[in-house]
């Protein structure tokens, strides 16, 4: 039987590391050493609910030799593996909450550009060509935002862009890192609900088409990517 | 703080990307800085504390990388160092990742409630004073200290490690946390101060970032900063004593409760489990989402609604999970039901739970419960949801039958998904009762 050494590991790691030993094929069970009780008792909820076989041996009072047998009965349990299943249903139950109000108050500390260029993303993807090339360099073109002086005013986010600023999207991130420093985000209303996204707006807040073009036709300089 | 990876081709950073954003990674792509002569046009950011995970992960898929480097914010001139070995990663992950350096954050930190009560049952208590309204023998929420005949200040601690990786949001978190046994009580928070532990060997960039999250919330919250006190430390530490006022008549306590009232409770449950997931490296980036941004949110604007109602209890849900503090409520006086179907929780926490994905502060919370209340005919991740220790939680109130659904939808404006999950009967052998 393998032994694996948790000693000093928090909670749930003992159990996610005697999992993968339980997974791997042929093993007829796992010992698992770690440093308090209630390790132990969260083992035992492990090997009761997968029907094995659980005992322990307090060798100290931090030590505890816990020893889990592999059961015929569970072959193929898919260790972690609903853990991530769950991951691609985005909840719109949370939508809503993004919108901070706390931001505006920062976006006054920090002060936002008012001759700032105002930058209107129409696509999530930068340029014609390879479209994962494209997709790229959006994000590249976003982060690079962050790092310019002076920032721009605003960001508006039309038609494909939305995808840009809505939940699962790797630049929202960056966008957060913006919009903390007073660069105002904006995203087509009209373009989000079409593509589903209306309730999973993580950055920003909603404009619609009016928004868009009074801020288009105030600035001193529009960048139309 | 971020680690860059480097790559020698588009192609491998295409793929790389997408290989860390299937493994769950939160991985931030930028134009390779001009200043580092090797690589390819792109690289990818991930967070310090992930890097050898992320390079393990790409190692699996076969996907080259040239180099890593760290990024240094607080360098202008010089914000890229190179680290070319395993150890050198792991020196600069002890550096700058508050999540690496503790073992236990959030409020599953707390001392377990069984051993705290026998500890503080030996204190000395001055019994002669009678301006203590509610002190440390009534395990509410903070202390109340009447001051005239109108008036009580109500003053309260709480202070945790890290965890998040993110050290503004942890610094929001912290503060959200601290300042919600204010509002808990019925009142006002007037004045925070800092409380601060830090280790020697850390980046004070960090630092500065941890406060001015904690300074975000102080500022929302309408109480103001007033200064606060720092150590040393071997892991960081934030959170703020604060100290409020509340109309004595008005003050809310946690064991009060009146029959036939129902509860609400205002946050979803579900975020130590979400957190150990995330300790375990399998949560997804959504459910870190919904936690986060539920764990920010200030318990201020349920409980400004609670003044225009007659509410007879109110506490807010810490590191004891919901059933510990739902046993403080019904004290020795009633029966709290509760209607398991009815409590709102972040859904992703119940498959976590069903993969034992269990913090060790849950299985406390189970063992102090033990046989007062019998968890036996609930499903085994509802049971853990019960245990499950939040860190900055909602707040669980008592309010009459007839205004509960009118301030449940007061509240819904700020808090979306607070629900009304039980209510208050006549004592009955145990103190809590499922339906």
């Amino acid at each position: 039987m393998k032994t694996i050494d948790m000693l000093g590991e928090p909670c749930p790691i003992p159990v996610i590391s005697a999992k993968k030993a339980l997974a791997e094929a042929g093993t007829d069970g796992v010992k698992v050493l770690v440093d308090n009780i209630v390790a132990v008792q969260n083992l035992e909820k492990m090997a009761n609910g997968t029907g094995r076989a659980f005992s322990y041996v307090e060798e100290s009072s931090n030590r505890y030799a816990v020893s889990i047998l592999a059961s015929d009965t569970v072959i193929s349990e898919a260790v972690l593996g609903v853990a991530s299943d769950a991951t691609n249903e985005i909840d719109s139950d949370s939508a809503g909450n993004f919108v901070d109000t706390d931001h505006e108050e920062i976006s006054v500390v920090n002060g936002a550009h008012s001759d700032g260029a105002v930058v209107l993303i129409t696509a999530n993807h930068l340029g014609e060509g390879a479209e994962e090339l494209g997709k790229m360099l959006i994000k590249g073109f976003i982060f690079s935002l962050t790092e310019q002086s002076p920032l721009p005013q605003s960001v508006l986010f039309l038609n494909g862009g939305a995808h840009l600023t809505t939940q699962g999207a790797n630049t929202v991130p960056d966008l957060q890192t913006l919009e903390e420093m007073g660069v105002e985000i904006l995203t087509c209303g009209t373009c989000a609900n079409y593509y589903n996204l209306s309730d999973s707006l993580a950055v920003g807040a909603i404009t619609d088409m009016m928004g868009i073009v009074n801020r288009l036709t105030k600035a001193s300089k529009v960048i139309t990517i | 703080m971020e680690a860059l990876i480097v790559f020698d081709s588009t192609t491998d950073a295409i793929q790389a990307e997408q290989e860390l954003l299937n493994a769950e990674f939160l991985v931030k792509v930028m134009p390779k800085p001009t200043s580092l002569q090797a690589g390819c046009g792109f690289c990818l950011r991930v967070a310090i504390g992930k890097t050898l995970d992320a390079l393990e992960v790409l190692q699996h898929a076969d996907i080259l990388y040239s180099g890593v480097y760290l990024r240094n914010n607080k360098n202008k001139d010089n914000p890229y160092t190179k680290l070319n070995t395993r150890e050198e990663i792991e020196a600069a992950t002890k550096e700058h990742s508050i999540l690496a350096s503790c073992t236990s954050g959030g409020c599953g930190a707390k001392i377990g409630p069984g051993e705290l009560r026998d500890i503080l049952g030996k204190l000395p208590r001055d019994r002669g004073n009678d301006n203590l309204l509610i002190g440390f023998d009534a395990s509410d929420d903070a202390a109340v200290y009447r001051i005239d005949e109108v008036h009580s200040l109500i003053s309260t601690v709480d202070f945790f490690s890290p965890m998040v990786e993110d050290p503004r949001t942890f610094g929001r978190i912290a503060a959200a946390n601290a300042l919600s046994d204010v509002w808990a009580m019925g009142g006002t928070p007037l004045l925070a101060l800092n409380l601060v532990c830090f280790p020697e060997a850390m980046d004070t960039f960090i630092l500065g970032e941890i406060l001015a999250g904690g300074a975000e919330k102080i500022m929302e919250s309408g109480a103001v900063l007033g200064g606060g006190h720092s150590i040393y430390e071997k892991e960081p530490k934030y959170g703020l004593a604060v100290t409020g006022t509340v109309e004595t008549k008005k003050l809310l306590r946690n064991n009060t409760p009146e029959l036939g009232h129902k509860l609400i409770l205002t946050k979803p449950l579900g975020v130590g489990i979400v957190l150990a997931a995330a300790r375990g490296g399998v949560a997804s980036s959504i459910a870190m989402e919904k936690a986060i941004s539920q764990m920010e949110h200030l318990n201020r604007y349920a409980a400004e609604k609670l003044a225009s109602y007659h509410v007879s209890a109110c506490t807010d849900i810490t590191g004891f999970g919901l059933l510990v503090h739902m046993l403080e409520m019904a004290d020795e006086h009633v029966t709290l039901t509760l209607h398991s179907d009815a409590l709102p929780l972040i859904a992703e926490a119940i498959d976590y739970a069903d993969e034992y994905l269990l913090t060790a502060a849950g299985q406390r919370n189970r063992n102090f419960v033990h046989n007062r209340v019998d968890v036996s005919s609930l499903p085994f991740a509802i049971q853990e949801l019960l245990f499950d220790p939040q860190t900055s939680g909602g707040l669980l109130i008592a309010a009459p039958s007839e205004e509960a659904e009118s301030l449940l939808m007061d509240i819904h404006k700020e808090d979306p998904l607070a629900a009304i999950i039980g209510e208050v009967g006549p004592k009955k052998n145990q103190s809590i009762i499922f339906s």
